[in-house]
């Protein structure tokens, strides 16, 4: 999927019910790549993980339940959340 | 009977030259001329005529007969051996840091800062990162605290440069940017510079801002430096795709850098140098 897409799908998982424990987590994609394209082969080398430490999202690891197969299971969902930003 | 004068028969050794003594040819004498003793052998009669004089022998009445060797100037480990107005002489080591050069007057050497920058070290991201947090969040490597710098000495001054081009969404409004720094491994962040990337008027967007800051400060240490950007996007617009200055809009989806002959022009980067405290300063003004 496209990060754009991506970026949305990760903020759809965190914020659903279950995941209370991973609200405060964030990703940073990097298309390093160049082709504006993340995949299940490729997810691991472009995102850089961050989690809310006394007041900033600080370099963190990734979180056991962040998984490829959840993320992307909400593509669609996300691909109609409007930009916004 | 005939008498036959056959001048002396051998050297005369007659020791040190004094100016009272009269000298005659084939007479014998030491000199130290400046730091080099040698011994001379008389030409002509003489009195009161030094042996040499700066290296050059008195020729009309002195020739050397074994020219000596200069004793060494030098008395402490790093001594170094230069000339003189007249002869060799002892140039002592400079302090840690410091380069050989020329004098002011331009006709010696002395030890200090030469230049004054002793090294410099940039990182770029040749890709674009996408987030738009709208909380402070460190932004991603090498604007993590990759970014690092050993400084030679306590004191010396580290100036950063750093540069980021924003792109945004359907509402870009600002992005916040800021510096840090740490001494301890990361451990510790310091608040260095900020700045903020708006549009001045989100109804009237402009689309893809940069942020610049280039900013000195002194961690007064020999450890190494870690520098780190911290983002923050405005809640109803933020930057979502740092390094990206194509022109392209507010579609959202363009994440190129141009490339030229296969070159990445990037759109952010960090640069860290230091410069030795005897040339550059730090003021803060309340």
């Amino acid at each position: 999927m496209d990060i754009n897409t991506f970026v949305k799908a990760y903020t759809l998982f965190i914020n659903k019910s279950g995941n209370e424990d991973i609200k405060d987590t964030d990703v940073m994609v990097s298309d390093i790549y160049h082709n504006d394209t993340i995949t299940e082969s490729t997810w691991l080398s472009m995102c850089e993980w961050r989690a809310l430490k006394n007041g900033i999202y600080d370099v963190a690891d990734k979180q056991s339940k962040v998984t490829w197969s959840a993320i992307a299971a909400l593509e669609t969902e996300a691909k109609a959340v409007p930009d916004g930003n | 009977m005939a008498t036959v004068n056959l001048g002396k028969i051998k050297l005369k050794w007659k020791g040190g030259w004094n100016s009272s003594d009269t000298f005659t040819a084939d007479d014998v004498v030491s000199y130290t001329d400046g730091s080099v003793t040698s011994s001379y052998i008389a030409v002509a009669t003489s009195t009161n005529q030094v042996p040499s004089t700066g290296g050059s022998p008195n020729s009309s009445y002195w020739e050397y007969l074994a020219k000596g060797q200069a004793t060494s100037p030098t008395t402490t480990q790093g001594d170094l051996i230069v000339r003189g107005a007249s002869a060799d002489e002892r140039l002592a080591i400079g302090s840690a840091g410091q380069a050989l050069k020329v004098n002011g007057a331009g006709n010696g050497f002395t030890y200090g800062v030469a230049g004054g920058l002793l090294q410099a070290k940039q990182w770029v991201k040749n890709s674009v990162i996408s987030n738009n947090n709208q909380s402070d969040s460190v932004l991603a490597s090498p604007f993590d605290g990759t970014a690092r710098i050993t400084p030679a000495a306590a004191g010396n001054i580290i100036k950063v440069s750093y540069f980021n081009s924003i792109d945004h969404g359907s509402n870009w409004r600002s992005n916040k940017l800021r510096l840090e720094w740490s001494s301890d491994g990361g451990s510790t962040y310091y608040g260095l510079a900020g700045c903020c990337i708006t549009t001045g008027d989100y109804t009237s967007e402009m689309y893809g801002n940069n942020g610049n800051m280039t900013v000195m400060f002194n961690p007064n240490t020999t450890n190494e430096v870690r520098v780190r950007v911290i983002t923050n996007g405005h809640n109803s617009g933020a930057g979502n795709r740092h390094g990206q200055y194509m022109n392209e809009g507010s579609d959202n989806s363009v994440l190129n850098m141009d490339t030229v002959n296969g070159v990445i022009a990037t759109g952010h980067a960090i640069l860290l140098e230091e410069y030795a405290s005897a040339i550059a300063s730090v003021t803060a003004i309340a």
